[in-house]
């Protein structure tokens, strides 16, 4: 397996909301041309920590190397150079040994993200994550990916961004 | 009474809520750029709420509530800006 190739890619309707401080859904409008396109995309607050899990599958080929996650994103309102602080962590469903009761993410990495310089347009953030850090996830393992937003994060650089961060896709890839 | 703290964080949760739901651009305004903006929004308002019942008629100023007052400047501010 080589470094850059997919492992997963999702959609955002593959969201499952925690039991409170979930990202809510909404739906983005690409006008041209007709009909419109309406995309699904997740809004994170700027006020209160919000998350999103999306069940993943590591495919059979991943070598068991680093994983890098990548977050593409759109801003409601704020632009460059206010930032956004995002996370993830990796909670393997280990068959054999994985009990509901004790099941937890691993510790979660985050990185801080400028906003894109034109409102509305689009960006990318980057996590990378050693093996450990995704929980040993194994090749052809069940697990979940979670995605948060911590608007609470004083920095620096603090999350200082308006309004919603707006969740389009996430890739994962080989690191 | 000026608002409470807990309140001024709810106009300025509230008022980003509102704008991301319109899309609005509020470009490099950052998030203590616009909670300051609340607070001395309502620090004004505080100051000069005196002022503001002043300029209205003898009728109005007697027989209003507060709130209607309020509601009356809100429209007038509406109509203005908006």
């Amino acid at each position: 397996m080589a470094s850059g190739d997919p492992l997963f890619n999702i959609n955002m309707d593959q969201g499952l909301p925690p039991a409170s401080l979930y990202a809510t859904p909404d739906s983005r409008n690409a006008p041209s041309p007709a009909p419109d396109m309406e995309v699904l995309i997740l809004d994170f607050d700027a006020s209160q920590k919000e998350y999103m899990d999306f069940p993943i599958v590591l495919p059979p080929f991943y070598s068991g190397g680093g994983i890098t996650v990548t977050l593409g994103f759109s801003m409601s309102t704020a632009t460059a150079p206010l930032q956004v602080r995002l996370g993830a962590a990796f909670a393997a469903w280990a068959p054999g040994t994985q009990v509901w009761t004790t099941w937890d993410f691993a510790t979660a990495r985050e990185v801080s993200a400028e906003c894109p310089s034109i409102v509305h347009s689009a960006g990318e953030a980057e996590i990378d994550f050693s093996a450990v850090q995704a929980d040993g996830m194994a090749a052809g393992e069940w697990g979940v990916l979670r995605v948060y937003r911590d608007p609470t994060f004083v920095g620096p650089p603090a999350d200082d961004a308006t309004g919603d961060w707006e969740l389009i896709y996430i890739k994962g890839t080989e690191a | 009474m000026a608002l409470t703290n807990e309140q001024r964080k709810d106009v300025w949760a509230g008022f980003m809520k509102a704008a991301s739901q319109d899309r609005d651009n509020l470009g490099a305004v950052s998030k203590g750029d616009l909670r300051d903006a609340v607070d001395n929004l309502d620090d004004w308002l505080e100051a000069n709420q005196a002022e503001i019942n002043q300029v209205l008629p003898p009728s109005v100023r007697q027989s209003f509530s507060a709130g209607l007052k309020a509601r009356l400047l809100m429209f007038v501010v509406e109509k203005r800006y908006l």
